[in-house]
């Protein structure tokens, strides 16, 4: 057994003395980490565990409304089994006339290619008129196997309940329902210019690459514009989802260890104290200064590597909770297994934490001079290299930024987290100042609660960063997620239409108009043409030989909604080029956003080539438009100039306003009776399960948040049980001299509550700055927020700091004045 | 009349200390059935030597420590019946008390200390008065001063300031040279025995020192927990 293992062992049976603070707030902050870097690592392998399963195939080719001609199936042919669906939306009618927008699938026996469709038990797979719903669709409309439902123009029989189905592992938009082929055919549903997708999913022979195969495909059928999605890219847009958040949630657990480090500082500098009489011992019977240092070394990396190893089994814990929690919510089961990279990530932030925060403190202990001690200068700080502290945290920095699968986010985030620290370092030091000025002022109870602010080695600024940062980020939460909230609401009721229409057939647009005018008199309704289709090279540089999408050019992902229009929509304005005049007749011209373009670098007189019905146009672009997204309305990032797509088969897509007061019900039923092919999408519910993913986002955010806050309130009660010697020394003087036990506890509240309360009101400030620079200027919209909320939360948590830094100061107010006293 | 005649400031009846006794500690007993009586105005000195119980007398007679046995009576206060806070204002009320290592709080200035019990039992001009009593005790210009930018006599000056100040009744000392070289404490005691005659108070001082306790009207000797004069 090494000497420096032993010395250690022999010093810690005399206490921990500060180092259970240090345990506790690096085994908090490391099981957050841990938790949140598992589970976004537990989702990604579920995801790619059963990338095959997930997607129905090893390859899926994809479409925007045309089949694969005789080539294209023989292509697809020679790469392996496959198996094809047609999805589209559509809506699903009880025989009560309650009805619902459905995502519908139809495909044969053969579907599909990998995976399976499981039904609950009870159900068969649908054949002819027989259809399979979603187990959420069917309690919505309150039917059960054996129910009816219309779709299109005939009825349906449910046949079963969904359990699972390939879907690509991502959120649907729609609740799902199958059908097979000869049921699609007999609803009626798909016409001439209908918004459908049809896609092939193939099994591949095994030791063949998916992704270079769809590559190659569409390399050899670029015109026609397909889309190709291989077993290792499905769920892909819950990846991108899970990994944003994971990033958000990471860059706040990252803040929580900052918080702690605040602690492990404070801890650190409470074990240091304790120690330096006894490393003075040590060197007066010859102990070196490196021996010293491994002596304390190792009780830190004891404790600290005690608190990783809890931190790090709850985080190896998090996947398997969660997934058996909320794994309904997930469109994967996240991967149960310990994440190792993620926990061995989690543990050297914790390592670093602790370096970054304890160096000093420590080294300093080392440096004590016997002589100096035994002079009673102990509490004189020696000179000693601060680097390894400087070191650990740049190193904690970078790791943070390399680790984070969005590097812009993080090095955004992390500059954001280092200012608010900066901020509320300033404030805690400016806190201090006013403390050495103010203590002479007022009465005798509030001087002492002052003074105990700029008391020697008070833990004022570490207080202020520890308490404020958290809270500060709650507070921007709170303030722009309910803002964001309120102006939905308020945007949606008063600019949005009720109903929007998809899918009316070219040649009925006379027969829906007839149907509004008699079922809903005085409505607005507007209808534009509808198709879809993707960008396939932009200026003859093909889409699918580009490498990397540039961050922004969302455009040239998947299927586009195309349209298009003699005149400028509402809520257009042209920023460069020109609008066609009307009556326009030439080679085909194209007006994009103005935002996407600038992704792309383009500009007005560039090419651009769409592949629309499977046929590509190439057309210049003629001008540049600023849209205004925040209109309900139709809004195409793309659209034609009318005679280009006037001929083709396309279909009306249509919004519906009421007039003030005025109900869709019998215009629905109208829909469903007359138009069975049209699908309705109601905007309220849109709006409220927009609404719902955006608290369901925001409520995993605020549990980040709140953490970082808890590690302060942790942190801030820790420093007051590491300061409990001092505290009691001036305790039991205060008693001596005649304080009663309330005089002492109102000392102490009264330095609680000023540096909760300072920390508090500087942390709503910050937050709502940070909150109202979100709205206006990153979502463009009024800053609105629930003001309660905003006020309250900064009160509470005050007051919450105050009373639990009270609670941790009872061992020192609770002391008998003459068990205190022999102390001192 | 002498002081004795009248009922006594301080009255201690067969008082007894025992501390410890828990599971791992045998009790000991730290004063054995002391009785002690002192008049207002009165001066004594208790010597004794290290762990004879002097200290644990005087924490008894402050009111800082319970007696295990017998009756304490401070101005006629039962000690042993009233709960911590009552002790508490009848100590900023009643005693002064000067410790052998000055024990002043260090985020206050000397002018903040000396004000501080009077301030806390709330009464008027605290702060006037403590500024004479530290002008009284020749520490006029260091009124501004933290205990840590004040030499060792300086330091006990401001807590003999502090524990006279408020005019107590009974002022208590323990040793309060004993972190001080001999001619500061010779001046220091000087002070204490000139402030106390000067507030009226009855004085009981600590010490192992004959020489400091020949200074006082009455001697008592401490040894092993019994107290004989």
């Amino acid at each position: 057994m090494s000497l420096a293992w032993r010395l250690a062992r022999a010093d810690l049976r005399g206490g921990w003395s500060g180092l259970g603070l240090m345990w506790l707030c690096l085994a908090i902050a490391v099981a957050g980490l841990a938790a949140v870097t598992s589970l976004s690592s537990s989702i990604d392998r579920g995801i790619a565990a059963n990338g095959r399963g997930l997607l129905g195939g090893d390859l899926m080719l994809v479409a925007a409304q045309h089949d694969a001609t005789p080539d294209e199936q023989a292509a697809i042919a020679a790469l392996g089994r496959a198996s094809k669906a047609v999805t589209l939306r559509a809506m699903i009618v009880t025989p009560s006339g309650e009805s619902a927008l459905a995502e519908l699938s139809a495909a044969g026996d053969d579907w599909p290619a990998a995976g399976s469709l499981s039904l609950e038990p009870g159900g068969r797979r649908p054949r002819g008129v027989e259809i399979a719903l979603d187990p959420l669709l069917a309690k919505r409309l309150g039917l059960a196997v054996g129910g009816l439902v219309r779709l299109g123009g005939k009825t349906f029989t449910v046949s079963g309940l969904i359990a699972a189905m390939p879907r690509g592992g991502n959120f649907a938009l729609a609740p799902i329902a199958l059908v097979d082929p000869a049921g699609l055919a007999a609803s009626g549903l798909v016409q001439p210019g209908s918004l459908t997708t049809t896609s092939y999913r193939i099994a591949m022979p095994a030791g063949t690459d998916p992704d270079a195969a769809g590559t190659a495909f569409q390399r050899r059928f670029a015109d026609a514009g397909w889309r190709s999605v291989s077993r290792n890219e499905a769920g892909a847009g819950t990846r991108r989802m899970v990994d944003r958040l994971g990033d958000m949630l990471q860059l706040l657990s990252l803040a929580a260890l900052a918080i702690g480090a605040m602690g492990i500082a404070s801890a650190a500098a409470a074990f240091a104290a304790t120690r330096r009489e006894r490393v003075a011992i040590h060197k007066l019977v010859g102990a070196s200064r490196s021996t010293m240092l491994a002596m304390l070394s190792t009780e830190v990396a004891l404790i600290a590597g005690l608190a990783i190893i809890v931190g790090l089994a709850v985080g190896a814990a998090a996947p398997a909770l969660v997934g058996r929690l909320a794994g309904d919510l997930l469109p994967v089961a996240p991967d149960p297994a310990p994440q190792w990279a993620a926990l061995a990530l989690s543990a050297l932030f914790g390592a670093l934490a602790t370096v970054a925060a304890s160096w000093t403190p420590l080294a300093e202990a080392v440096a004590t001079r016997p002589a100096r001690l035994l002079r009673g200068d102990s509490d004189e700080a020696a000179k000693v290299a601060r680097w390894p502290s400087w070191l650990a945290a740049a190193l904690a920095l970078a790791l943070a930024m390399a680790s984070a699968s969005n590097v812009r986010l993080a090095v955004y985030g992390i500059g954001a987290l280092v200012a608010l620290a900066l901020l509320f370092a300033g404030i805690g030091w400016l806190l201090r100042r006013w403390a050495a000025r103010a203590r002479h002022r007022g009465g005798p109870l509030w001087r002492l609660g002052v003074a105990a602010l700029d008391r020697p080695g008070a833990a004022t600024v570490r207080l202020a960063v520890s308490l404020g940062l958290g809270l500060s980020l709650l507070v921007a939460l709170a303030a722009s997620a309910s803002s964001l909230l309120a102006s939905i609401d308020s945007e949606s009721q008063t600019r949005a239409p009720a109903l929007f229409l998809l899918d009316v057939p070219k040649e009925r647009r006379g027969d829906l108009e007839a149907l509004a005018r008699r079922t809903l008199p005085g409505a607005d309704i507007r209808l534009v043409p509808s198709l879809r289709g993707p960008v396939v090279a932009i200026n003859g540089h093909r889409v699918v030989d580009m490498g990397a999408i540039p961050d922004g050019a969302w455009i040239l992902r998947g299927d586009r909604g195309l349209t298009f229009a003699a005149e400028l929509p509402a809520g257009n304005r042209i920023v460069a080029g020109q609008w066609w005049p009307a009556g326009y007749r030439g080679p085909p011209l194209i007006s994009i956003d103005v935002d996407a373009a600038k992704a792309l670098g383009l500009k007005v007189g560039d090419r651009m080539t769409i592949a629309v019905l499977g046929r590509p146009i190439e057309a210049r672009i003629a001008s540049l438009r600023q849209i205004d997204w925040r209109s309900l309305g139709f809004n195409f990032a793309i659209i034609f100039d009318p005679a280009t797509l006037a001929e083709a088969p396309f279909g009306w897509m249509a919004s519906v306003s009421p007039p003030p007061g005025g109900s869709t019900d019998a215009f629905e039923r109208g829909l469903s009776a007359e138009l069975p092919m049209a699908s309705a999408i109601r905007i309220a519910e849109v709006v409220a399960q927009v609404e719902r993913l955006l608290r369901a986002i925001e409520g995993a955010v605020r549990i980040g948040a709140g953490f970082a806050l808890l590690m302060g309130v942790v942190v801030l009660a820790g420093a007051v049980v590491a300061t409990r010697a001092s505290r009691q020394r001036e305790i039991v003087l205060l008693r001596l001299v005649g304080a009663t036990r309330r005089q002492a506890t109102v000392v102490q509240g009264i330095e609680f509550a000023l540096i909760a309360g300072v920390a508090a009101l500087a942390a709503a400030g910050a937050g709502i700055v940070m909150a109202f620079a979100v709205s206006r200027w990153l979502f463009d919209l009024p800053f609105r927020p629930g003001w309660i909320e905003v006020a309250a939360m900064p009160l509470a948590a005050a007051l919450i700091a105050s009373l639990a830094a009270l609670l941790a100061a009872q061992a020192a107010l609770r002391i008998r004045p003459a068990a205190g006293l022999r102390t001192l | 009349m002498t002081a004795m005649d009248a009922a006594p400031l301080l009255d201690l009846t067969d008082v007894t200390l025992s501390l410890g006794g828990g599971r791992s500690a045998a009790r000991t007993e730290i004063l054995r059935g002391v009785s002690l009586r002192l008049g207002a105005g009165e001066t004594l000195a208790v010597l004794g030597p290290s762990g004879s119980g002097k200290s644990s007398l005087m924490a008894i007679a402050a009111g800082i420590e319970r007696a295990s046995g017998g009756r304490a009576l401070l101005a006629g206060h039962d000690l042993g019946a009233m709960n911590e806070d009552a002790l508490a204002r009848l100590r900023g009320k009643m005693v002064g008390i000067v410790l052998q290592a000055f024990h002043l709080l260090p985020t206050m200035s000397a002018l903040d200390n000396v004000a501080l019990p009077m301030e806390l039992a709330g009464a008027s001009e605290a702060r006037e008065r403590a500024r004479a009593e530290l002008e009284a005790v020749g520490l006029g210009h260091r009124l501004t001063h933290y205990p840590a930018n004040l030499s060792g006599g300086e330091q006990q000056r401001v807590a003999i300031a502090r524990a006279t100040a408020p005019r107590p009744a009974l002022l208590l000392a323990d040793e309060p040279t004993g972190n001080l070289d001999s001619t500061t404490g010779q001046r220091v005691i000087d002070l204490l025995f000139e402030r106390a005659a000067a507030a009226g108070a009855g004085l009981l001082v600590i010490t192992h020192d004959p020489v400091i306790a020949a200074r006082a009207g009455r001697v008592a000797r401490m040894a092993d927990g019994r107290l004989s004069e």
